[in-house]
């Protein structure tokens, strides 16, 4: 079996370039990606080259992927899923509300992530057609010792291109898991989907105040 | 002291852990919700003994932080990388014979062939699987076990369960847990030594090494959900599914832009009118 690995990243080579180019041409023109791999690489390289540094602090790379997770993530989708069966219950301001805290959550979650980030490579390697007008693009995050680990993302297209919605990582979906906990938070709490807004605000302002912008 | 000392202490952990549970009063089940849709995710986690569950997953993560948290953050901050790798490796290699057989029994000959031959390598060009050579030579590594295998099967998960000490798991999965037991071979050769104590060695050796390669993500995984319970019970299921297909799972889980759900905009079983999406 032999897959053609041609959208291989090298992120050592692109780090200076890319750090240039993103202080000379902040206002890039936005050409939108053309296939499904070429907007999964496109992400993946902005992702690695933006956020796997460790000469940024943490409050500055918690508003990167912030920034990042809207430009990339078809976000009113993922919170919808996310909702599951109690979104059709959750009002227009809840909703927006909801999103608002829960893009600061998951940028939370990803940041210590990309703390413990020491030189891994991305290759995406093919793209198959899924449910519900969705694509799974597949791609391998390479160590440098270990086995490289799997990693596969659902997007689709909406009026301004290409949206992730999914992520997973071995496997492992966030969306899905934060999916199983919100409900859980939904059903323990006697204020329904106003208990979880409420709980939400309460994770994120301790991760605010635990982030150091030093 | 009597040779199986280590046996009684485990023994009498998992005895303290029923007590104080069942002190605790919270045998008993959990209540399914009314809402039709809630009840079918509510279903499809399939945790019947949740409260059970809870309690002892409280338990573990006690001793988590009493003892194995403590112990991996020692062996990683004190033992050279090269070292801890070397225990790893080792570990790995002892489990290969069970590897190989459950690679046999799911009928994956490649697998089984990378198996054996990964044991080959690494047991005598690895110095008895402290250097993985095979890695070395392109030849990555996998796991199986018996949970795995009994799936290929065609065996269910069963509820969720969470056992004293070992963790997240499921009758099927416990059920390999027991034959693993049974059949490893490097259990049947300590036993026939008189030196059981080093099944609890190596099982200890093994959870510290687990723990300190995942320390920083399991603490932020901890530090980050909203219900640390519920995200290890899902992150449980996820990786199983994932580890029976061999990384191959065609998506059967729910997913953003995938709705296995009626459209509540179309249907609205509860009366309220439904919003604009």
């Amino acid at each position: 079996m032999t897959i053609p690995l041609v959208l291989s990243i090298r992120v050592r080579h692109f780090a200076a370039v890319a750090a240039l180019a993103v202080l000379l041409a902040s206002p890039a023109p936005a050409q939108p990606a053309s296939s499904p791999k070429a907007f999964v690489k496109e992400l993946t390289t902005t992702v690695l080259t933006e956020l796997a540094s460790n000469d940024i602090s943490d409050s500055d790379r918690v508003k990167r992927l912030r920034r990042l997770l809207v430009k990339y993530f078809d976000i009113p989708v993922v919170g919808k899923f996310v909702l599951g069966v109690h979104w059709r219950r959750t009002s227009e301001a809840q909703f927006k509300e909801f999103l608002k805290l829960y893009e600061i959550y998951v940028a939370h979650n990803y940041a210590g992530l990309f703390k413990q980030y020491s030189g891994e490579t991305i290759d995406v390697l093919r793209s198959q057609p899924s449910g519900g007008n969705t694509t799974l693009v597949f791609g391998r995050i390479n160590r440098a010792s270990g086995p490289p680990i799997a990693m596969e993302i659902r997007i689709h297209k909406n009026s301004s291109g290409y949206k992730a919605l999914d992520l997973k990582i071995e496997g492992l979906s966030m969306p899905l898991t934060h999916r199983k906990q919100f409900s859980s938070v939904i059903s323990r709490n006697r204020k329904g989907v106003q208990g979880l807004i409420a709980a939400l605000r309460r994770a994120t302002d301790r991760f605010e105040a635990q982030t150091p912008s030093q | 002291m009597t040779k199986t000392s280590p046996f009684r202490v485990l023994f009498r952990l998992g005895l303290l852990a029923l007590l104080v549970i069942t002190m605790a009063g919270l045998p008993g089940c959990a209540t399914a919700p009314k809402d039709a849709a809630a009840r079918a995710e509510f279903e499809k986690d399939n945790d019947p003994i949740e409260p059970f569950n809870r309690a002892m997953f409280a338990f573990n993560q006690q001793m988590d932080g009493m003892l194995l948290r403590p112990a991996a953050v020692v062996f990683k901050g004190v033992l050279p990388v090269p070292v801890q790798n070397g225990v790893h490796n080792f570990l790995s290699n002892l489990r290969a014979p069970v590897v190989f057989a459950n690679d046999v029994l799911q009928g994956e000959m490649d697998r089984a062939g990378n198996t054996a031959g990964r044991f080959v390598i690494n047991t005598t060009v690895g110095i008895l699987g402290v250097w993985d050579a095979a890695a070395y030579m392109g030849i990555e590594g996998h796991s199986e076990d018996f949970g795995q295998t009994f799936a290929v099967w065609g065996a269910g998960e069963g509820f969720y369960i969470v056992l004293p000490l070992l963790g997240p798991s499921n009758p099927r999965d416990a059920l390999g847990l027991v034959t693993e037991y049974f059949v490893d071979p490097f259990n049947i050769w300590v036993r026939n030594e008189d030196a059981e104590e080093w099944i609890i060695v190596r099982a200890l050796v093994t959870g510290i090494d687990f723990r300190a390669r995942n320390l920083e993500t399991i603490d932020e995984l901890e530090r980050t959900s909203l219900d640390f319970y519920v995200a290890v019970r899902s992150l449980y299921r996820q990786r199983r599914i994932d580890a029976i297909a061999n990384g191959k799972a065609t998506s059967t889980q729910p997913a953003p832009g995938i709705t296995f759900e009626p459209d509540p905009k179309k249907n609205t079983t509860d009366g309220t009118s439904a919003r604009a999406g």
